[in-house]
């Protein structure tokens, strides 16, 4: 047999390999040195150009003005909770009003603050924490529990588990109410049920403790990086209040052994047992404004929760001076 | 397969499996309402402020931190105390963790000083000691006590500070204070709102040296 790359090139090879040769010819051309042209990287598609970004300054207004958004954005995710069914047990509504209580009246410091600093004070939420934060939140700790239904279509795997189809789904972790009676499922379709019984609660209490560690380190971070003197003592108080939220929170939301953070104990990080991440009144030595992670709302057909950072405000969610409040409610 | 499609389109046949959501998820309608009323732009290039302080403490931080440390040792050498009184198991796990957090601080400002970690303030131990060794009700009134003190201490001590390491431990110390303040609160079985989040105490006054 004849090695093809010994044999006779026939009038198609030529054809062929002298395409090659074009094409890779043309390659060669476009890369090589002298080809002249800018050095920008190449655009493609129908996005529309790119046009220089307006340069905004931060100062002390800019910062009393993302603390009182911070204020005004707990009140607003603790007002929402307050209005979801079984969200807040009925001993604990007092507490929550105090908080919001509490809240509105840094926000109120901030906002005297920014005026005696020469801006414009910022009286509602912090939009950016409420599009990427507090609605996401709200949004997961409400879904229900999604199940798919398998090939056998008497099954359906919920929460890491197979199991069989009826109107009350017995889970390694309770029971599972089913939403509605479906009939003639096929496979791959989606079966909804009720959250286990407390379960929405526990998470918005989750949630209250994060919020309030958010707020004491967005001031206690603001205690350095506000220029505005004095502002620094407010920050300072407003931090130290959080922290008592905080705690409190966390030791009357426990289960009597919220105290110290597991880690203070020389033991691993630990959860409970559906997942979410416990939190302690005394959660570690110095206080940190590093992200606080949270998980919220029901396990996916994996059984996996979806996880959450918060983070003390930033460049995308500071409230520059040039930024406006339009709240219409 | 549309390219501005993650996912391929439903096929129909026997190989198809079409996911069907037989339920209505619910929204938040209030919080999507609250996202919708804002006008924002928020495309900024943004030029932050660099604190104009120096990064270490001056000497007259130092004098200031000094007392601080005092401070933190006393609170130190008082909860060592309480322990070695025999406390509850559950109490004695916190009044352990605190005493070392309190020493944590004492070695932190010592660290940012160079200055000894020894002189604890004579004066706020021999003047606690025998409530932190005596009845736990006793010693965890005083314990609230004081850490609602070293809060107000360490805030006013803030305004007077002028470096950007005396700011910042400062601050991560009292936040601190206030959970532990907290804890003792709840350990009293105190349930008024007031005393768990307000603080009346003043700041303590602490002498120059750790020593009368």
């Amino acid at each position: 047999m004849t090695h093809p790359l010994t044999r006779v090139t026939s009038r198609r090879d030529a054809l062929r390999f002298g395409g090659m040769a074009f094409s890779l010819g043309a390659l060669a051309a476009a890369c090589g040195e002298d080809r002249g042209g800018g050095d920008a990287p190449g655009r493609v598609g129908n996005a529309p150009a790119i046009g220089a970004l307006p340069n905004y300054v931060i100062d002390d207004a800019v910062y009393l003005r993302t603390a009182s958004s911070v204020e005004f954005t707990v009140i607003d995710a603790y007002e929402t909770a307050l209005g979801v069914a079984n969200a807040i047990p009925d001993d604990l509504v007092p507490l929550i009003e105090r908080l919001i209580e509490d809240h509105r009246s840094t926000a109120e410091t901030m906002v005297s603050l920014t005026t005696s600093a020469g801006g414009d004070p910022w009286t509602c939420a912090n939009p950016w924490l409420i599009d990427r934060l507090i609605a996401p939140v709200f949004e997961a700790i409400l879904s229900p529990v999604v199940g798919t239904v398998t090939e056998d279509t008497n099954i359906v795997q919920v929460l890491g588990e197979e199991l069989p189809i009826g109107g009350i789904v017995v889970t390694s972790q309770g029971e599972l109410v089913r939403i509605a009676d479906e009939d003639d499922l096929v496979v791959g379709d989606e079966i909804g049920f009720e959250r286990f019984e407390g379960s929405v609660s526990i998470d918005v209490l989750g949630f209250a403790v994060s919020l309030e560690t958010l707020g004491a380190a967005a001031h206690q971070e603001l205690v350095l990086t506000n220029p505005y003197k004095p502002a620094r003592i407010e920050h300072a108080r407003a931090a130290a209040l959080e922290a008592r939220h905080a705690s409190e929170l966390a030791i009357t939301t426990g289960n009597g052994d919220n105290y110290v953070a597991t880690t203070l104990l020389g033991e691993e990080v630990t959860r409970d047992e559906r997942g979410a991440i416990r939190q302690f009144a005394i959660p570690s030595v110095f206080a940190t404004v590093s992200q606080i992670d949270f998980i919220a709302g029901p396990g996916d057909v994996n059984g996996v929760r979806t996880g959450f950072a918060l983070q003390t405000p930033a460049d995308n969610s500071l409230i520059y001076n040039e930024l406006t409040c339009d709240d219409e409610a | 397969m549309h390219l501005e499609n993650a996912e391929p389109e439903p096929v129909s046949g026997a190989g198809a499996v079409a996911r069907r959501n037989l339920f209505v998820r619910a929204g938040v309608a209030g919080i999507a309402g609250i996202a919708a009323s804002f006008v924002v732009d928020r495309r900024a290039l943004a030029t932050p402020i660099v604190p104009d302080l120096p990064a270490s403490p001056t000497e007259a931080d130092k004098r200031l931190l000094e007392q601080a440390l005092g401070l933190e040792l006393a609170l130190s050498r008082l909860y060592e105390a309480a322990l070695d009184a025999g406390p509850s198991d559950e109490l004695a796990t916190v009044v352990g963790v605190v005493a070392e957090n309190h020493q944590a601080y004492a070695q932190r400002i010592a660290g940012v000083t160079g200055l000894s970690v020894k002189n604890a303030d004579p004066d706020l131990v021999e003047s606690n000691r025998s409530a932190f060794t005596g009845s736990e009700t006793g010693f965890l009134e005083v314990a609230h006590q004081l850490e609602q003190q070293a809060v107000a201490t360490h805030s006013e001590l803030l305004s007077d500070y002028e470096s950007i390491d005396a700011i910042k431990l400062t601050a991560s110390i009292l936040v601190m204070e206030a959970r532990y303040a907290t804890v003792w609160a709840d350990f009293l079985g105190i349930d008024d709102l007031d005393t768990i989040f307000a603080n009346d105490a003043s700041a303590l006054q602490l002498s120059a040296s750790g020593g009368a």
